[in-house]
């Protein structure tokens, strides 16, 4: 795939992207913005899969792209990490394979059917996969502080002290 | 950032005044504090994320200590002040997803720990929160829904034949589901019909042109039921230890796939298309 290709590509995961956007119900002013990370999501994982890298390693580093600009894009904009990175894996869910999975299992063809579940639970895995580790990336040393010591207790005292910490 | 979180080492509580909450005021905080949460579940938002926002307007309004645990259908939280303590249990559902809603409730959250509030002034800020319109009104995401999931087939390899045939099925489907929902249809029933309605619209019209590769067309054109936010909220809930939540949402995504699936088949067969060799 050339660049031309490539680009073709984005601007159908732009598009796509953006249409999910107005389905979620996604601000007006963030909807370029998350058909944006779409794209670069999409792009990515084709530029990677172009390189001759497995689709699953591939799909995980369009996830992770995804990932790591949508939590930057969350903290700009101020908007819930949600909005860019739900939208962001759209362009790569793995239609065809479930689409397959479907067919071959009614015809009763069941290793095919197999096959093509396996696949789509592994790129599905892979996407899922992505954005856990762009977030364990970017809240490294958040976890731990000694803002939230228990999960389920919030005390006054930590209030201030986590909402510094949290600037999404 | 406003001057108060500018120094971020500063003791917070000793230079404030102890108010402690009467047994009421405390009872109608904990009411807040489960009115936003179910807000946020019911938006599609994830667990840990639903607790910090109930936790953050908790503390803001004047309790001392919140307690709170969140699952996708129900939440116990309970608020403390002084001597005295109140617990609810609210229940959430059925779940959607609505972006803009999830934004405004954390603005809400920032506002109330940051500048401190009044428990009417945090009713009345809810209550707008809730009768705000959709910000995209529900007939553009009968377009828009179309035009996505025919940039699908192509992004899947199709041509303008499939494009079409699976932004008219997809399209069609978005507005049965906007029909179905306003008669509150359950949840599953819902999906196997709109999948049926996309596939056979989509199956139908790529007979009729002769298309190439009809399986593109009907695998994007079903695409506008994928439980998306459901499955990707599940991986996100087990990462941050919310074991109970992650299963129950892992279970509903893939139950929605499974609904999916039925409504595709029902397609195929009533309209005996030929696809994949």
């Amino acid at each position: 795939m050339n660049i031309g290709g490539l680009l073709e590509q984005g601007f159908w995961a732009f598009v796509a992207t953006t249409g999910f956007a107005v389905l979620f119900n996604v601000p007006t002013r963030m909807l370029a913005v998350s058909g944006f990370t779409g794209a670069m999501g999409l792009m990515w994982r084709n530029a990677l899969l172009e390189a001759g890298i497995h689709s699953v390693a591939a799909t995980f580093g369009g996830a992770l792209i995804v990932g790591l600009l949508g939590y930057t894009q969350a903290r700009f904009f101020h908007q819930p990490r949600l909005v860019f990175t739900v939208n962001g894996i759209v362009p790569m869910i793995p239609g065809v394979p479930a689409f397959q999975t479907m067919v071959y299992f009614v015809r009763g063809d069941i290793n095919a059917g197999l096959e093509s579940a396996v696949v789509a639970f592994l790129l599905i895995g892979a996407i899922a996969f992505g954005l856990v580790t762009a977030r364990m990336l970017l809240t490294l040393g958040e976890t731990l502080t000694p803002a939230n010591p228990r999960r389920g207790t919030w005390l006054r005292e930590h209030a201030r002290r986590d909402l510094n910490a949290d600037s999404s | 950032m406003t001057a108060a979180s500018a120094s971020p080492d500063s003791p917070v509580d000793t230079a404030e005044p102890v108010q402690r909450l009467s047994r009421e005021e405390l009872s109608d905080l904990v009411e807040i504090m489960l009115q936003v949460g179910e807000a946020m579940l019911e938006s599609g938002a994830a667990a840990l994320r639903t607790e910090q926002t109930m936790a953050q307007i908790g503390l803001g309004l004047g309790a001392d200590r919140v307690e709170v645990y969140v699952t996708p259908t129900g939440i116990i939280a309970t608020a403390v002040s002084g001597n005295e303590q109140r617990t609810r249990v609210g229940a959430a559902g059925p779940l959607g997803v609505d972006m803009a809603k999830i934004g405004d409730l954390n603005q809400l959250s920032r506002h109330i720990a940051l500048l401190g509030g009044s428990l009417p002034a945090a009713r009345r800020q809810l209550a707008a929160i809730h009768a705000r319109p959709r910000r995209q009104p529900a007939w553009v995401t009968i377009p828009a829904v179309g035009v996505a999931c025919a940039s699908f087939a192509q992004i899947l390899g199709g041509e303008w034949i499939e494009f079409a045939a699976a932004g008219v099925g997809a399209a069609t489907a978005q507005a049965v589901r906007l029909m179905l929902g306003r008669l509150r249809v359950n949840a599953f029933a819902l999906t196997v019909v709109c999948s049926f309605v996309a596939a056979l619209i989509a199956a139908i019209l790529c007979q009729l042109l002769d298309a190439p590769r009809p399986q593109h067309a009907l695998a994007a054109s079903v695409l506008l039921m994928v439980p998306g936010v459901p499955l990707i909220t599940s991986v996100l809930d087990f990462s941050s230890n919310d074991l109970v939540s992650g299963v129950a949402r892992g279970a509903l995504a893939f139950l929605l796939s499974l609904s999916i699936g039925i409504g595709v088949v029902m397609a195929l067969w009533l309209s005996g298309l030929q696809v994949l060799p």
